[in-house]
């Protein structure tokens, strides 16, 4: 029965087909007009007759192909379970849509009182903000301009720097382009090399008095490490220091306080330790300068 | 050479060049600079510009009793590298028969500190005489080339008052080793040939020329 | 090249120098100290022999492990030349008697000093603990040590004298007198040889003093 079925179908499509096809032709000719030149009008309406005569046929066929199908039935197998979908007026939908905007409403609220108390703790850092919370805005997006710092803008703070901090002493290489090699030395106790990227600082070596800051080919040796285990501990503590005074916005006073710190190393050999009041600890004077208030420690001593 | 003694000892406990071969001559100061390129071409690092010197040296003297023989000692100051002192020690030079290609002398070098003078006048020494040398070194393997015009100093202790000694520079070809190799003197001669006649590189007898200087 | 202290060792009377050696070993083992091979610190004294010159010249030839290609000459007014080993050769080729005639100085015989020993590095510390030989007998302990890090003397002194005295006791007191002056220049291998010459030529004072009272020893 199905197979009939299946058979009458397609036998339904096929005359389906036949018939758009008949009338397309018959619209076809109405389209293009009819040209006759040799006054043959007759040949003309017959073969227009004709043409009418195959719609007609299909269409009986079509017609006699309709009436043997029978309605498909309704009821195919997954839609029984349509009956079993929850009506939208017995979900608590909308209830719950009302909770979740009195919540948005009350989170954006709160957002607006805190506002207030932490923009004026913003202003402590970033003084060039005061002014009308619109330019605060713009200013906020300006991107940080420390790593961007002009060469004649680089030595020109370098050699402020120089002149302020009596106990070190800095010259300025430029080996790669316009990235600033900085070397610093401090008085007869050690030597340290300084790699900026604008005013940033990207890296730190330190090595001792002797020690050559060159290497064989006559090049500033950023990469070897200082032969005396008390220089490479200061350099560990001189790397996470540049981490800790990072500032992108305000690269100047980061380095400034960077070197400032740097500095307290100059009583490397000679300070003793401020917690157990020793110089002498495991093959090492205090090695750890406190990132504050720079008093010496060991490394097992640090606060 | 000297098989006894501590100086015996030391030649055979330690590997120290101790042997100078080698051979002189002098240039016209006009024709330097035609030797200068021909060393160029012949000796290693063509590419780079001659190394210059400009060294101050003074010769000191240990003179004792008649039974003492006299010693002298060359202390040579870099005025380039002022930070570069240097004592040398060299023997009498031997002429040797006709199968020695070269003069051979004794040759110790040892770089010092800067109060080199002041210590040798302390342990005794007097300065013989002192002169300028300024001029350029090529170096071929283990040959040296050295071209130098010699000055005299016209105030003791000053040495930006010099007066050329000559019209001509002198040529020295050496080749410091530890001890009498055949082959060198061949290496040299060959080298020496190749620089002829723009200079005869040759075996001068000092004692001769002391001699012939002394009777005029 | 830091700055480095010497100083002598006390060898009680009951005891033998090689115990008293083994036990300061045992310490600077005891503090983490490892060994790192051996060194040694020699002297040899040459006399002048100049008729023309006002007075005899005592001139002292030394050599130091740390400075291998190196030879120190003092001389006896304390003037020190640096220079590179082959200067040892010309001061023999001075000492040299040839074909019958005299040399200008002349070794002298059973002065030969040596102070020989284990090397110790405990981080940036250097421990020498030498025995000192003079004509092949043994004349007591010098102990070095070396801060190499620094090379100012008044800048780590405190640290020093706190681990010398970790294992030495109260011996170092005041830095040696050589340091003491020049606290606070710039520290040269040319005063570390200073130093050894004063110890040395205490050990030979006592040497020659001790010889004629127990010439066993």
């Amino acid at each position: 029965m199905a197979d009939n079925q299946t058979d009458a179908l397609i036998e339904a499509i096929n005359f389906t087909q036949m018939l758009r096809a008949s009338v397309t032709k018959v619209f076809d000719n109405l389209a293009d007009g009819f040209q006759d030149s040799q006054g043959n009008e007759k040949a003309l309406l017959n073969e227009f007759q004709k043409s009418l005569l195959a719609v007609n046929n299909d269409f009986n066929e079509l017609e006699r192909v309709g009436n043997g199908l029978y309605p498909l039935s309704v009821n195919s197998p997954n839609s029984v379970h349509l009956s079993i979908d929850p009506a939208t007026d017995k979900t608590p939908l909308y209830s719950q849509l009302i909770q979740s905007y009195k919540w948005s409403n009350k989170a954006h609220e709160l957002a607006g009182y805190v506002i207030g108390p932490l923009d004026q703790n913003a202003k402590l850092k970033r003084s060039m903000l005061i002014g009308s919370t619109l330019q605060a805005k713009k200013l906020r997006r300006v991107p940080p301009s420390g790593h961007a710092a002009t060469t004649v803008y680089v030595d020109n703070i370098v050699t402020r720097l120089d002149q302020k901090m009596p106990d070190i002493s800095m010259s300025i290489t430029r080996p790669l382009g316009s990235s600033a090699i900085l070397q610093v030395s401090l008085g007869k106790i050690l030597k340290a090399v300084v790699a900026l990227r604008g005013l940033i600082i990207e890296w730190v070596t330190v090595k001792g008095y002797q020690e050559d800051l060159y290497s064989e080919d006559g090049k500033v040796d950023l990469w070897s490490q200082s032969r005396y285990q008390v220089f490479r501990k200061v350099n560990d503590s001189a790397t996470a220091a540049t981490l800790h005074f990072y500032s992108p916005h305000n690269a100047e006073l980061a380095l400034q306080s960077f070197l400032h710190w740097f500095q307290s190393y100059k009583t490397l050999f000679s300070a003793p330790c401020s917690k157990c009041g020793k110089h002498y600890h495991q093959g090492s004077p205090p090695t750890w300068r406190d990132l504050r208030n720079t008093d010496p420690y060991h490394d097992v001593c640090k606060p | 050479m000297d098989s006894t003694g501590p100086m015996g000892q030391v030649l055979s406990s330690r590997v120290a060049p101790l042997l100078e071969n080698f051979l002189q001559g002098s240039v016209l100061d006009t024709s330097k600079d035609v030797l200068i390129h021909r060393l160029r071409g012949l000796c290693d690092n063509a590419e780079n510009q001659p190394e210059i010197f400009h060294d101050h040296e003074i010769v000191f003297i240990m003179q004792g009793n008649p039974n003492q023989q006299p010693m002298y000692f060359h202390v040579r100051h870099s005025l380039i590298h002022p930070e570069s002192w240097h004592v040398r020690y060299l023997g009498v030079a031997e002429v040797g028969d006709k199968n020695k290609l070269t003069l051979i002398r004794h040759c110790v070098d040892a770089g010092a500190s800067s109060n080199v003078v002041d210590f040798l006048n302390e342990m005794g020494f007097k300065i013989d005489y002192e002169f300028i040398a300024k001029g350029y070194f090529f170096h071929k393997g283990r040959m040296k080339v050295t071209v130098s015009k010699l000055y005299k100093i016209l105030q003791p202790g000053s040495t930006d008052q010099v007066e050329p000694l000559s019209q001509s520079h002198l040529v020295e070809l050496s080749v410091v080793a530890p001890r009498v190799q055949e082959q060198i003197g061949e290496d040299m001669k060959n080298f020496a040939e190749q620089l002829k006649p723009l200079v005869l590189l040759e075996k001068i007898d000092h004692k001769r020329l002391q001699q012939s200087l002394e009777s005029r | 090249m830091g700055v480095v202290c010497v100083y002598p060792y006390p060898v009680p009377e009951e005891k033998s120098g090689q115990q008293v050696v083994d036990t300061i070993q045992k310490q600077l083992e005891l503090l983490g100290a490892h060994k790192s091979g051996n060194f040694f610190v020699d002297c040899e004294s040459y006399q002048s022999n100049l008729q023309t010159a006002t007075q005899q010249r005592l001139l002292h030839l030394f050599h130091n492990s740390e400075q291998p290609a190196t030879c120190f000459s003092v001389l006896d007014n304390g003037m020190c030349l640096v220079s590179d080993l082959l200067f040892e050769v010309l001061i023999l080729k001075l000492a040299e008697k040839k074909s019958g005639k005299d040399s200008y100085y002349q070794q002298r015989k059973g002065f030969k000093v040596e102070s020989k020993g284990q090397r110790y590095e405990l981080g940036d510390f250097i421990i020498k603990v030498g025995s000192v030989i003079v004509a092949s007998n043994f004349r007591g302990i010098l102990i070095e040590v070396e801060y190499s890090p620094c090379v100012i003397p008044s800048e780590c002194w405190n640290l020093m004298k706190e681990f010398i005295q970790s294992f030495m006791g109260n011996i170092a007191e005041n830095p040696p007198a050589h340091i003491k002056s020049k606290m606070d220049t710039v520290y040269t291998p040319e005063d570390t040889i200073q130093q050894y010459l004063e110890h040395f030529n205490n050990f030979r004072k006592a040497t020659s003093a001790s010889v004629p009272a127990t010439p066993n020893r």
